[in-house]
């Protein structure tokens, strides 16, 4: 029954995560002035199940002296990893009863960036090793602001589960949002931060060599992550402000990718260098400020 | 603890499943050779093509590393402020937290973070 429950969960994740490209297609299209996808059937409702239809359809090949293994199991690796890290929501029927949620949050997406780096790395393409080094150092260096504000969280809550954010201290967090929206940004290598597809300087970044089945289940992952991203504000920062069923948090679990478009149209892209001296020289040290000045605060 | 592992070994079977169906689904057709080779503008390279890298982001992993260690070592910081010694733990992670600070003004100054030097 479980495995049946959460397999219907995966399912639905990536037909949601089919979707939110749709919806982010028609969105980017309505901010440039233009329709977005219309022609497949009613208003191009259909246009996600074809484009997944068609990646599936492609022959994947594998390039010539690449490392076999690893170049297999990386997108495998980050699929799984970012289907499971749905495991930590904390959902009304409750698969399993996790206690300790954002630190399992914490542990898979760290994982996250292994998949990164086999596939940047065995796939013996110049363009997509530089791809995924530069990736994974923006990852790494984001992640050391991201996991000190998770510590911060965890002190506010005073719990180490997502669940126990539904209260009215939650409220107290809000402070910590623009860091959290920041970092959630650079860690998902969203818009104006993509530095690990930067498409005028790098063919496609890391997953260059990567065509067909593969290509869709690396970008399925990082769309996966983005939506669970997405709730995991909406949890944490929100649940003051809306009440406490499931459909209150989809709702605001769209609004967030809205505005995670919305950032996406906005903004150009920044530099490299001053993306990592914007991550240790400003947001690390006002990050441990924040921690020194906010939690005697709450005493 | 159990059916976690149960799920992970669901969500593979699953993503396994995906790429089966797209084996039967993909057409075969023979390859050429230059579909094979890494992607490149018009010429066909040789050598292999991972190549010794800046030690930038060699010494900035280091620098993570020490970082998350002891972000690690505060993880279980709500325990002890939620069971007991309230005030002396405060107390200590602030101090904790202040010299983590000092020491990233250090590598600062030290010139370890210039991403240009």
């Amino acid at each position: 029954m479980l495995i049946l429950c959460w397999l219907l969960h995966c399912l639905l994740l990536l037909l949601s995560v089919a979707f939110f490209t749709l919806f982010e297609r028609k969105v980017m299209g309505l901010f440039h002035n233009r329709l977005g996808p219309n022609k497949v059937s009613f208003i191009g409702l259909l246009q996600p199940l074809l484009d997944a239809f068609k990646l599936l359809s492609k022959q994947s090949l594998t390039p010539l002296r690449a490392n076999k293994f690893t170049y297999h199991i990386s997108p495998h690796l980050a699929l799984v990893l970012s289907l499971f890290i749905w495991l930590t929501m904390p959902t009304l029927y409750m698969m399993v009863n996790m206690n300790y949620s954002l630190v399992m949050f914490f542990c898979a997406g760290s994982i996250m960036v292994f998949s990164v780096l086999l596939a940047g790395w065995s796939s013996n393409s110049k363009y997509s090793l530089i791809g995924s080094l530069r990736s994974v150092a923006q990852s790494i260096s984001y992640e050391s602001v991201f996991s000190t504000l998770i510590v911060l969280v965890l002190i506010l809550i005073m719990s180490y589960s997502i669940r126990s954010s539904f209260s009215l201290s939650s409220a107290l967090l809000i402070p910590v949002l623009p860091l959290w929206l920041i970092c959630t940004l650079a860690e998902t290598h969203r818009a104006p931060f993509d530095f690990s597809e930067s498409e005028s300087e790098l063919v496609s970044g890391f997953n260059t060599e990567y065509s067909g089945a593969y290509f869709a289940f690396i970008f399925l992952s990082e769309y996966t992550v983005l939506l669970y991203s997405c709730m995991l504000i909406t949890l944490l920062f929100f649940s003051w402000l809306i009440p406490h069923t499931i459909f209150f948090v989809i709702i605001g679990t769209l609004f967030m990718s809205f505005i995670f478009i919305w950032i996406r149209i906005t903004f150009c892209r920044f530099r490299y260098d001053m993306l990592m001296m914007t991550s240790w020289k400003v947001l690390l040290p006002v990050t441990l400020m924040l921690f020194v000045c906010y939690v005697p605060v709450l005493l | 603890m159990l059916t976690i592992l149960y799920l992970i070994a669901v969500t593979f079977c699953l993503v396994f499943l995906l790429k089966v169906v797209s084996l039967l689904l993909a057409e075969q057709t023979p390859l050429m050779r230059e579909e094979l080779s890494p992607y490149e503008c018009g010429f066909e390279h040789h050598n292999v093509s991972r190549i010794p890298f800046s030690l930038r982001y060699f010494f900035l992993t280091l620098i993570f590393l020490l970082f998350d260690l002891e972000i690690v070592l505060m993880l279980f910081m709500p325990y002890v402020i939620l069971f007991d010694y309230f005030l002396v733990s405060i107390l200590l992670l602030i101090v904790f937290v202040y010299i983590l600070y000092m020491s990233l003004i250090y590598e600062w100054s030290d010139g370890t973070l210039e991403w240009l030097s």
